[in-house]
């Protein structure tokens, strides 16, 4: 009779560890999925943003118009929607590197500067970028615990029964730890 | 922020006289409770001489006496002692706050109110008993921020029935065992001592962020992490990318993506920095877009010596320092930074 109890006992182990393993391996993927579905929201509502930035700094300095059409470009091919994640990536950093160069012009104008609208406008990007940034820092954090579990035993072994795939981190690119060439990019 | 030098200056120039006024006033207090003492200490020795102890009545007697006697001290020493805590602050705390920042306000008695102490959700204990006193507010700049020790307590038998009314009926049912329970069960226990501060969040998130000492990993390793991951109180554990802050805190939240929001890489140094600066355990809650920090602290802190000098640089400065310290708080962590929506 214990020798049954202990077999069954011995069993459900056998059984649910596995589950357990599964499980824990779904739910850190699809932690991940979510990040990463928040973090494309916040980049969508910053692209959002781009038509009111472009009307505000036109009526102050309508003849940067290089600059503003590089912009309104980058936010068309942002909105084309069939971009891979890697041009998302690669659109997002050059984006960054347009706004460092909005940022630059509007130091030479003073009147735009102090503008209500220009203020409030620049305070919301700052904050969405220190969002996008945290979401960032969050998506790393969650691929690097699911790289863990992915690559270390035992749940490695459910990872390759089950195709679980390593994920990539969020990296900077070259450029954006560059400070970015102005002249280049007007 | 006030500089070292700046504040040897306002110490010499200000301080410095109003400190010789004070340990005057100290030196008269201790000639007056020692005189009181003696006088009844004698009085309680002459009645136990004068009463041949040779039966119970003047057992009784003596007893009573040095009951008295005592009860005559502690009062003494109240009596005389009451004034001298209260002029100090009015003297010494509430000029050095004023010098500090002019739109500061000193309240002694003062406290933070038990609804905010909850409101941070810092202790999983439902605090019943809450107690305060050396309450700090106003603005620093842009940000609104208020300080206070706090003592805050719970007991365990919420029935409120008061101690004595539980003892006497044990009592009357002839059940000592029920009375000593009464009594134990009546027991306060400690759910925070130290200081509380409170400030306003210079970036609007959602959500509730908490830090917390981690004791679980620091002894048990991997076994304390995983245990931290199924404490479902506070919130999903956060994994925070910065090695040393991970070590020294435990993070739970609601939100990964918010959690780091608020605990920007500067930030966490920032707490680092202010975890060593006050060597105490340290908690902190952010929510509703405002920053909790509760600090523990095994001393009283901003009262009076009595057995030792006013007169002495080095303890008015740790006065200031401890000032400094939370006052500083707003420029530690760029509380006055308004980049964001919030104004």
């Amino acid at each position: 009779m214990p020798c049954i109890a202990v077999g069954i006992v011995l069993l459900l182990v056998v059984l649910l560890v596995p589950v357990a393993m599964y499980n824990t391996l779904v739910r850190k993927r699809n932690q991940i999925h979510n990040i990463f579905g928040t973090m494309d929201a916040l980049l969508k509502k910053r692209w959002d943003l781009i038509p009111n930035l472009v009307s505000t700094v036109k009526g102050y300095a309508d003849h940067e118009r290089t600059l503003f059409e590089n912009v309104t470009q980058a936010r068309a091919q942002a909105e084309q929607g069939q971009l891979s994640e890697n041009q998302k990536v690669g659109l997002e950093n050059s984006f960054m590197q347009l706004l460092g160069v909005v940022r630059a012009t509007v130091e030479n104008y003073p009147d735009l500067k102090a503008s209500d609208n220009f203020m409030h406008l620049q305070r919301t990007l700052n904050e969405l970028e220190e969002q996008i940034s945290a979401a960032r820092r969050a998506y790393n954090a969650s691929v690097t615990d699911y790289n863990n579990s992915v690559q270390t035993f035992p749940t490695n072994i459910i990872a390759g029964m089950f195709n679980f795939q390593e994920k990539p981190l969020f990296q900077i690119e070259a450029g954006e730890r560059e400070n970015p060439e102005i002249g280049k990019l007007l | 922020m006030k500089s070292y030098d700046q504040f040897k200056e306002f110490y010499s120039e200000e301080l410095f006289a109003e400190l010789l006024v004070l340990d005057g006033i100290r030196r008269d207090i201790l000639k007056k409770c020692g005189f009181t003492l003696v006088i009844l200490i004698l009085l309680a020795g002459l009645v136990s001489l004068l009463l041949a102890i040779d039966s119970i009545e003047s057992v009784a007697f003596v007893f009573v006496s040095w009951t008295l006697c005592l009860v005559g001290c502690f009062f003494a020493v109240w009596y005389f002692t009451k004034d001298y805590r209260a002029t100090f602050k009015s003297m010494i705390i509430e000029p050095m706050i004023r010098f500090i920042d002019q739109n500061l306000k000193y309240a002694p008695e003062g406290s933070i109110d038990i609804i905010t102490f909850r409101r941070a959700e810092i202790f999983e204990r439902y605090v019943n008993m809450f107690d305060g006193e050396d309450l700090v507010s106003g603005k620093v700049d842009k940000t609104k921020v208020l300080f206070s020790e706090v003592k805050a307590q719970y007991q365990d038998d919420e029935s409120g029935d008061s101690v004595l009314s539980s003892v006497a009926l044990a009592l009357a049912q002839r059940n000592p065992f029920l009375a000593l329970w009464a009594l134990i069960r009546k027991q306060k226990h400690n759910v925070f001592n130290g200081l509380f501060f409170v400030a306003d969040f210079h970036k609007s998130f959602y959500g509730k962020i908490l830090v917390m000492p981690d004791k679980a990993e620091k002894f048990l390793g991997r076994f304390g992490s995983l245990m931290q991951s199924h404490n479902f109180i506070h919130g999903e554990l956060m994994k925070m990318d910065n090695a040393e802050f991970e070590k020294e805190f435990v993070v739970y939240g609601t939100d990964q993506i918010q959690a780091r929001y608020v605990l920007t890489p500067l930030i966490m140094e920032k707490i680092l920095d202010f975890r060593k600066k006050t060597g105490e355990a340290i908690f902190l809650s952010f929510k509703d877009s405002m920053l909790y920090i509760a600090v523990s602290c095994r001393s009283n802190k901003f009262e009076p010596p009595y057995f030792k000098s006013l007169v002495d640089y080095i303890d008015t400065y740790h006065y200031f320092q401890d000032l400094i310290l939370f006052i500083g708080i707003v420029d530690e962590f760029n509380l006055n930074t308004r980049i964001w929506t919030k104004e």
